[in-house]
């Protein structure tokens, strides 16, 4: 997340650099940044648009268009105008709307472009998961059909499932099944199934393949943290609110720094927990 | 690297090497004397060229010992160079010491060309050496240096030798600079100081600040890694457990898992943290733990890789094939023999290391089940059930018969029993292990947690399943093992004894003596045999086993309760003195016990039995002041209660039994038996005639206690208000109690209250079933309804046959209410509907359970007709007719439910009739059919009104047209018959003789009732029923003058015509001979 942080301030330093530039030019409009090809050239464009596989731009100082298959693109580098670090932050503390408010328009001059690679795909994907985490499973679902196009396969991954936690959110299991079979991953397979099972009230079944995820997908970074918060969410569906809480802790703990650590603090937090460190708290249980 | 021990010897042979490394230049020095220094200089280079390392070294130590006092720059810079090369041939030849001292001495002296590597390497020696608290010193030292190396040189230059003068001016030879550190340098000194500060042992908190320096540094992820783990080690060590939970997430992001030691060392971590209870950071660390496959697996690939990298074969120890000679090339050195190749020689140090890790690793046993077991005891612990139970699962599936897989299963059937409330996914586990285990320890564990299981939810009856495995498992003289049998089938014993199977708890309390003598519950199990003869009133069979007690255990735990039982036992012989002076030992030397108040009462009754009421009275009183249960008191204060009350009936004997029982009521409160003491109290004020202070007792109990759900005295105290007020008000009192209810119900704020309120009111108004429609409707949640509502809506919905709450009133009843005498109306209730759904079984089922609360009460009798029914749709006949039977033979039952039990046999045998086959057995059955119900309409027509004379008049009618067309003028009377009968004929039923006889047949006779006759027409056939007979099948009519009786009249009649029942039961019981069903009248 620091890392983020910093190459998003870098980006809108370069901003302001090109934003000079750009006054020199006056009559070039679109989407500035640089462009890599798969050869490893770089040119400085104004993007125009992305269609079919399709990438129309113009080179910097000309108002002509010109039009290659983005198979041909390796990166883009974008020069936003706005500051992101701050999303950032929002995004790790779990403040989705936060992120919404700071992303979600300024983003959307980049969002077409986002089946490339580029400096901007990883504050795309945290707005995607900030839509999905407020309860907009729409935007979220628009967000991640543009990204299905990626040729690099983890940002098609998270696209997908994106996609289908989308369609879970509005009930549509079928759609969630058809995009399970489609994952490359036992253990999001394993989750989206529990998922689908806690909609259906089946909290019981549900935990059952969050505990499958744990034990033979412990080392599975994408999966169990969220794993791990369903979990916990799981056991208070069935009313055993001390696992659900000492759940949460752990989350909170284990993944310390990210958004699903915050999520789980909101979790413990509604239990009515204190923040003690377990030591602590111990000692109080001890001394009582 | 070496031990603790190999550094102190180390660095105690330090000065001793120092003067060997000395004394070896100068001999050898002596011995080359014919040689210049330079010309060693020269053989030194030379030799190191042609990598003879021991020879250079041998003749720079020669050379420095030549050149070791001169002071001239350029001697002393040349010297410095030779010892930098010389530090270097011994590094390489692993003579780390001396290189360290070599080093020592070069950075010490002038004209040092690489004073920051020189500092570096010394460094590393000493590390490799194992000589920690040097390198610490080596490194503080090196990095000290790096920032302050000019103004160090500057200070060297200007230095004084050991006499105070001026050195040589060193600033004559111009020594490049050297450059500073590099990051990765940097990073390395840092690992190496903080490893030595961790090797150390007790400078934990020291090595902190280099491990982060190298996390914050490092780019290398395995690195990284392992400077995390070595910084929650030593909080471990430390400890500051508060710390690790900052580290252990940044952990756990890295791929350092991969490295073998940061594998190895989270094991052990993450163990310190288990036994810490430290959960959350104990969890993350066991789940980075690689299987021990994976691991090497991954490692091996690894090394195969850095081979490659070194122009080595990829696999070890393996004779190269002609293309990987072609690709790697072939070392030609000669010295390599064994097969091993030469190029094994050419292995970095790295590679070794690596190759030697993986050796080891391989040399582990597998650790990843014990690390999934341990995992599962985690999750366990912080109460994640459904993730320990899957990992318990895990280990039990790979290791089911080592001792962690039999813990698993032990702990899997746990979870699931008392975390997760499976029982009956806990039940299938358990029991599937104890048929494919017969011995050890673990399915008699399984057995006695789910004994333990299902008596602490008072399932005691699912204990008893348990035995036939209990008798399968292979005994065994292990003390362990035979406990655990003890235990198991002891618990069998206290399963019979729970249920009341006290013949069962006798022979399973014997089987735990005979069986397990001198076991841990010998004492128990003779109390508890012991007791269950008491309970079979065994008097003669348990007093010598209370007497055995007494003299085997006479610190027992039961000492005082056998002492009190013999006095029982005693008493039940009839051997009264003895018992009294058993009671009187009790009394006198157990003034503490549980039993003193029950041997106080049981003296008392003795007396009282003797006529000593006031030492009854006396020891009554002492019973309820030492009284620990309410129980104790409740007996005491009624039958001290039954003395005043047999006492001579004055006015101070009532007021004693009023204030007594006031005493207990005020002691005991919600615990009392309200109910009882105020019937007591209202009993005797009804006694003084005190009828309306009688009603107000009623009712302020009813609205103290009647607020309570579970109170369910008061709704036996709202009957005796409405007894007390049927028989001893008058219509004025009883308009007061009507107002008052209305009043305590206008005023009450409590819903269960008003409900018990409106119950009773409408039982003084006799409008239950209106109230019971309206609490159907008013009450979606039945939560809040206490017994009498349930009771009222039950009446209610039978009234309208509406049966789609009976199983939700029952169930409620039996949650809340189990002793609730209003059950009986739901058990009605839900048979009737179950009946009506034609769930024979379940009707069954509940019909059972009715009889087996409320055996053949008066209002139960239902339950035997509805069985016999049942039985009868089933074509049960034989066990039908047993049924029918059983309700003729029951006093309290007779009546209407006599009655209907006649009808019914009357069914059973048109039934039989009706299946035989033989035509002969065909009429003989209809015939019997026959005789039933004309006994039915004949001696019952009072009962139920009417109800089961009409149908049985239609009854005899049918069975009569079965029989033939000779019955044909038969029928015709029967019908006839039924229209004279002023108790049916205006049931629905006559209309079936109406329509049969015709418009004018049906005139005439309603004319003759009209005119005020009355006959008895009687229909006569011939039957082998016992009892008389007529000997003639033809059918009489004989006019009969009498009048018909008013019902009630005819009601109490008909009670008389059949009793006594026995007779009646008698006379139905036989199948032979001939009867005829006369009328009686």
């Amino acid at each position: 997340m620091r890392a983020l942080l910093t190459s998003l301030a870098a980006g809108s330093m370069i901003a302001v650099a090109v934003a000079q530039q750009q006054a020199a030019t006056p009559q070039q409009t679109g989407t500035p940044a640089r462009l890599e090809a798969i050869n490893g050239k770089m040119a400085r464009v104004f993007l125009q648009g992305l269609a079919d596989g399709n990438l129309t731009f113009q080179p910097f100082g000309s108002p002509n268009n010109m039009t290659v298959e983005t198979s041909k693109v390796r990166r883009f580098e974008f020069y936003p105008k706005f500051e992101v670090g701050g999303a950032g932050q929002s995004y790790a503390e779990g403040d989705y709307p936060a992120v919404l408010q700071a992303l979600a328009e300024p983003m959307q001059e980049f969002a077409p472009y986002m089946s490339v690679s580029n400096n901007l795909q990883e504050a795309y994907v945290m707005l995607m998961d900030s839509y999905l985490r407020s309860g907009d499973a729409g935007k979220a679902e628009e967000c991640a059909a543009l990204l299905l196009a990626s040729d690099n396969p983890v940002i098609v991954r998270k696209g997908k499932s994106t996609l289908a936690l989308a369609a879970a959110a509005k009930g549509d299991f079928q759609r969630v099944e058809e995009l399970r079979s489609e994952l490359d991953s036992p253990a999001g397979s394993l989750f989206l199934q529990a998922i689908v099972e806690r909609a259906n009230q089946q909290p019981k079944a549900a935990i059952q393949h969050v505990a499958e995820i744990i034990a033979d997908h412990g080392n599975d970074l994408e999966w169990m943290p969220q794993a791990e918060l369903l979990s916990a969410q799981l056991y208070l569906d069935m009313g055993q609110t001390n696992s659900a809480a000492l759940t949460a802790r752990q989350v909170k703990n284990i993944y310390a720094g990210s958004n699903i650590a915050a999520d789980a603090a909101k979790l413990q937090a509604s239990l009515g927990l204190t923040d003690e460190p377990q030591g602590e708290q111990q000692d109080e249980q001890q001394s009582e | 690297m070496m031990g603790d021990r190999k550094t102190r010897c180390r660095a105690a042979l330090r000065p001793f090497f120092l003067a060997m490394v000395l004394v070896l230049g100068s001999a050898l020095a002596g011995r080359a004397q014919e040689k210049t220094s330079a010309e060693m200089l020269k053989d030194a280079l030379k030799l190191m060229e042609a990598g003879k390392y021991e020879d250079a070294a041998s003749t720079m130590y020669m050379y420095l010992g030549e050149v070791e006092e001169s002071k001239l720059p350029r001697v002393v810079f040349i010297a410095q160079d030779v010892r930098f090369k010389l530090a270097t041939i011994l590094i390489k030849s692993e003579r780390l010491d001396e290189a360290a001292e070599i080093l020592r001495q070069y950075v010490e002296k002038p004209y040092a060309a690489f004073p920051r590597q020189a500092r570096k390497m010394l460094a590393t020696c000493y590390y490799e050496s194992s000589m920690y608290e040097e390198c610490v010193g080596a490194v503080t030292n090196a990095l000290y240096y790096n920032e302050h190396a000019e103004e160090i040189e500057k200070q060297a230059r200007t230095a004084k030798d050991e006499d105070g003068e001026e050195v040589e001016d060193y600033g004559k030879i111009d020594i490049k600079p050297e450059a500073p550190y590099t990051p990765e340098d940097l990073t390395m000194l840092h690992l190496t100081l903080a490893e030595a500060y961790f090797k150390l042992g007790d400078h934990w908190r020291d090595c902190i600040e280099p491990y982060e320096y190298v996390i914050a540094n490092t780019a290398n992820e395995q690195r990284k890694g392992y400077a995390i783990m070595q910084i929650i080690n030593a909080l471990i060590e430390i400890p500051d457990f508060g710390r690790i939970m900052e580290w252990v997430p940044q952990l756990y992001r890295t791929s350092a898992r991969y490295d073998i030691r940061v594998n190895l060392a989270l094991l052990n971590a993450a163990a310190a943290l288990y036994e810490a209870e430290q959960y959350d950071s104990a969890l993350p660390l066991y789940r980075m733990i690689l299987p021990r496959d994976v691991l090497v697996e991954y490692q091996e690939a690894r090394i195969r890789e850095m081979r490659v990298a070194e122009g080595l074969p990829p696999e070890m120890g393996e004779e190269m094939t002609e293309d990987e000679k072609l690709l790697f090339g072939v070392a030609d050195d000669a010295s390599a023999t064994n097969g091993v190749p030469a190029v094994e020689e050419e292995k970095s140090k790295e590679l070794r290391e690596l190759e030697v890790l993986v050796a080891a690793l391989k040399k582990l046993e597998p650790y990843e089940t014990h690390v999934d077991f341990r995992m599962a005891e985690l999750y366990k612990a912080v109460e994640r059930f459904w993730e320990g139970l899957k990992f318990f699962e895990r280990v039990y599936a790979v290791v089911p018969e080592q001792d962690i897989g039999e813990r698993s299963i032990y702990e899997m059937v746990d979870i699931l029993l008392n975390r997760l409330d499976e029982p009956a996914e806990a039940e299938r586990r358990g029991f599937d292990y104890m048929v494919g285990h017969k011995e050890g320890i673990t399915p008699r564990q399984l057995a006695y947690l789910l004994t333990g299981y299902y008596q602490k939810n008072d399932s005691m009856a699912a204990i008893k399943p348990l035995k036939p495995y209990l008798d399968t498992f292979v005994r065994t003289n292990d003390a362990t093992i035979v406990q655990y049998d003890t235990e198991l089938y002891f618990m069998q014993g206290v399963a019979d004894l729970i249920m009341q199977n006290y013949e069962k708890s006798e022979v399973s309390f014997k089987y735990v003596l005979d069986e397990f003598p001198g076991s841990h519950q010998e004492a128990n199990a003779l109390y508890w045999y012991s007791m269950s003869q008491i309970f079979l009133q065994k008097w003669l069979e348990a007093y010598p086993n209370f007497e055995k007690y007494i003299r085997q255990f006479p610190d027992g735990q039961y000492i005082d309760e056998c002492q009190f039982q013999s006095g029982i036992c005693l008493f039940g012989q009839e051997k009264y003195e003895e018992a009294k002076e058993r009671f009187t030992y009790v009394i006198e030397n157990y003034p503490e016990s549980s039993v003193f108040p029950e041997a106080c009462s049981m003296r008392g009754d003795l007396y009282g039995a003797e006529g000593e009421l006031d030492l009854a009275i006396a020891d009554y009183e002492k019973a309820i002041a030492a009284s620990k249960r309410v129980q104790q008191a409740t007996y005491a204060t009624f039958q001290e209660a039954a003395i005043y009350e047999a006492w001579e009936e004055d006015a101070e004997n009532l007021d004693k039994l009023i204030s007594i029982v006031q005493r207990y009521l005020d002691q005991w409160k919600s615990e009392a038996d309200v109910a009882k003491g105020l019937f007591w109290i209202g009993k005797t004020m009804i006694q003084q005639k005190r009828y309306d202070e009688a009603v107000q007792t009623y009712l302020r109990a009813i609205v103290d206690f009647g607020g309570d759900l579970r109170q369910d005295g008061v709704d036996l105290m709202i009957n005796e208000l409405l007894k007390i007020s049927r028989v001893y008000l008058d219509a004025e009192q009883r308009g007061n109690l009507i107002k008052s209810l209305d009043e305590a119900l206008a005023a009450s704020g409590s819903d269960v209250l008003s409900l018990r309120l409106r119950v009773a009111l409408a039982k003084l108004t006799g409008s239950e079933i209106e109230l019971g429609n309206k609490l159907i409707h008013e009450l979606p949640d039945l939560e809040s309804a206490p017994p009498p509502v349930l009771a009222v809506i039950c009446d209610a919905s039978f009234e309208m046959k509406d049966y789609s709450r009976a199983e939700e009133i029952l169930r409620l009843f039996r949650n809340r209410f189990e002793d609730s005498d209003f059950m009986r109306a739901a058990y009605k209730l839900r048979a009737y509907g179950q009946y009506a759904e034609q769930d024979y079984e379940g009707a069954l089922k509940t019909v059972e359970d009715a009889q087996g609360l409320y055996g053949t009460e008066y209002d139960v009798a239902w339950a035997q007709l509805m069985k016999a029914q049942i039985l009868l749709d089933q074509g049960k006949i034989d066990e039908s007719r047993e049924a029918n039977r059983f309700v003729l033979g029951i006093r309290a039952w007779r009546g209407e439910a006599v009655a209907q039990a006649t009808y019914q046999l009357g069914q059973v045998e048109e039934r039989a009739g009706d299946e035989a086959v033989d035509s002969k057995e065909k009429s003989r059955k209809w015939r019997q059919s026959f005789a039933f119900y004309q006994r039915t309409y004949f001696q019952y027509k009072g009962h139920a009104n009417g109800l089961w004379a009409a149908e049985a008049y239609l009854a005899s009618a049918r069975v009569l047209e079965k029989l033939g067309p000779e019955f044909a003028n038969d029928v015709r009377n029967t019908y006839r018959a039924m229209l004279y009968d002023a108790y049916v004929n205006y049931l629905p039923q006559a209309e079936v003789a109406r329509k049969y006889l015709g418009s004018a047949e049906t005139a005439e006779i309603a004319a003759f009732l009209e005119a005020g006759n009355t006959t008895n027409l009687t229909i006569s056939v011939e039957t082998d029923m016992p009892v008389g007979t007529t000997g003639s099948d033809a059918v009489k009519q004989q006019p009969q003058t009498a009048a018909p009786a008013s019902e009630g009249e005819v009601a109490d009649g008909g009670a008389g015509t059949d009793e006594p029942a026995s007779a009646d039961d008698a006379a139905m019981a036989g199948d032979e001979g001939d009867t005829a069903m006369e009328g009686a009248e």
